[in-house]
């Protein structure tokens, strides 16, 4: 009895630092031989030691569940959650023919009728991409970069002179954004319309769906294209020409109320509301 | 424990006394500008002047004159306090000239901001002039004095010409404003640009 005891407790001693499949290995072996004192110790060591072993990885794995669960939601949420599906949007190559072929500290000059000339100076030329995500409730499932290009410029009289390109998510498509003042414009290549603009010191913006746009608001402004154009001594082609006919109640004397933008120069006239008229030299 | 929280405590308060105890200012008034000063710049407030562009079109500039009290940031002093730390309080005298046209505003500020000597700046949009308050200043500042200026049929005597001191900053084949020819009499005679246009005085 007591060498039975003896052995009982040698077994469990060891038990403690065998694996699952060393325990298993261990109990086969014991009833391969024939020998009672050993079959004996082997039931009793299906009843003690698995008892104890089960209970305890039991416990240790629905106690380490929360900690596994908070380091895959950990894992997957956040912008950069990498079981997210990434999407990357880019602005077609036509639709890149709208921004001017300058570089950072180039100049073009513009008159008005008045023969008062100034110089737009390039000061930013970037092209970068948007990060954009979403999912159900804190995991990312989608990551979506969206090609956006910009490029501004400022005069010597203190006009901001700016056009940029977006691509958007489907079913956008992409957009061209100029400002000229205070005076902007956003226009959806793929919905021919505008979806955007601010005139003077009031803004008119078109709720997104994801079935496209929705009419809230009626506007009377508008964005036409154009085949050519002569301005002073030059003929420009494939232009884009905007009137603001909206918000007349933000308008000042010197709000731009068009703007006329060519393909591969960028601005080449616009307009106040008081008359005056700047034409590119 | 407590003695060495006391101890840290009265450290604490030590150096509070000792290092951070409030400054000691002492506030010097420099007083108004003198008139003789405030004389080098001829503009009055509510009045229009006007100046003509090398291609005909007149611009009219509206002007708005005021005197304010300032005093020297105490920012300036830094962390630490010394002895000496002194307030100086001073007049600024602004004229505004706003135009009737899309081009650049115009700013004179007269001031005595130390009491060694006054300062007299302009801004003329994004361009910045440094205008000497006596010919003797000319020494210190790109500036070159003409006797006398033709602007049509009129001479304007003692000229100072004055260089755009931001002129460094920009590309060289954009338009800016190159330089500025100005008397204490009629102020700001000829803005030149940098593509030869130019805006001239119109009496």
């Amino acid at each position: 009895m007591q060498s039975r005891n003896n052995i009982r407790k040698n077994i469990q001693a060891q038990s403690v630092v065998m694996t699952e499949t060393e325990t298993e290995t261990q109990n086969q072996s014991l009833n391969h031989g024939k020998n009672p004192v050993q079959a004996q110790v082997k039931t009793s060591a299906r009843v003690l030691i698995p008892a104890s072993f089960e209970s305890c990885r039991r416990r240790t794995f629905f106690h380490s569940l929360p900690i596994i669960l908070a380091l895959f939601l950990f894992w997957s949420c956040g912008e950069d959650s990498p079981l997210a599906c990434e999407e990357t949007y880019f602005v077609s190559n036509d639709k890149q023919e709208w921004l001017s072929e300058d570089s950072i500290g180039d100049s073009f000059v513009m008159t008005d009728q008045n023969g008062i000339s100034q110089s737009f100076t390039m000061h930013r030329n970037n092209r970068e991409f948007n990060k954009s995500w979403g999912g159900y409730f804190f995991i990312t499932t989608h990551r979506t970069y969206r090609e956006y290009f910009y490029q501004n410029y400022s005069s010597t009289y203190q006009w901001n002179y700016s056009l940029s390109l977006s691509a958007l998510w489907e079913p956008y498509g992409d957009e061209i954004r100029a400002e000229v003042g205070s005076t902007s414009f956003t226009y959806n290549f793929n919905y021919e319309c505008l979806s955007r603009l601010e005139c003077g010191e009031g803004n008119l913006d078109k709720l997104m769906t994801d079935q496209g746009y929705e009419e809230d608001f009626k506007s009377y402004s508008s964005v036409k294209f154009l085949d050519s154009l002569r301005v002073g001594n030059t003929v420009y082609k494939e232009l884009l020409h905007f009137t603001c006919l909206d918000l007349a109640e933000e308008w000042e004397e010197y709000t731009v109320k068009e703007i006329y933008l060519a393909k591969h120069y960028g601005l080449i006239q616009y307009k106040l509301q008081n008359g005056l008229v700047y034409s590119r030299d | 424990m407590y003695k060495y929280f006391a101890f840290i405590l009265l450290l604490a308060v030590l150096l509070l006394w000792t290092g951070c105890r409030p400054c000691a200012y002492q506030t010097i008034d420099l007083g108004p500008l003198p008139e003789e000063i405030l004389a080098k710049v001829p503009y009055q407030n509510g009045r229009e002047y006007s100046f003509k562009h090398s291609a005909g079109h007149t611009v009219n500039f509206s002007s708005v004159r005021a005197s304010r009290q300032e005093k020297t940031h105490l920012d300036d002093f830094g962390f630490y306090c010394n002895n000496e730390a002194r307030i100086y309080v001073y007049e600024v005298n602004t004229t505004s000239l706003k135009p009737d046209y899309p081009i650049f505003n115009i700013r004179l500020d007269l001031c005595n901001e130390t009491d060694s000597f006054y300062r007299f700046s302009a801004q003329i949009g994004s361009a910045s002039f440094i205008i000497p308050v006596q010919a003797a200043d000319t020494a210190y500042w790109p500036v070159t004095v003409a006797d006398s200026l033709q602007i049509g049929n009129k001479h304007y005597k003692e000229v100072f010409k004055l260089k755009n001191l931001n002129d460094n900053w920009y590309h060289s084949d954009s338009i800016r404003v190159d330089s500025v020819f100005y008397n204490y009499d009629q102020g700001i005679l000829v803005i030149k640009m940098t593509n030869r246009e130019y805006y001239a005085i119109q009496e």
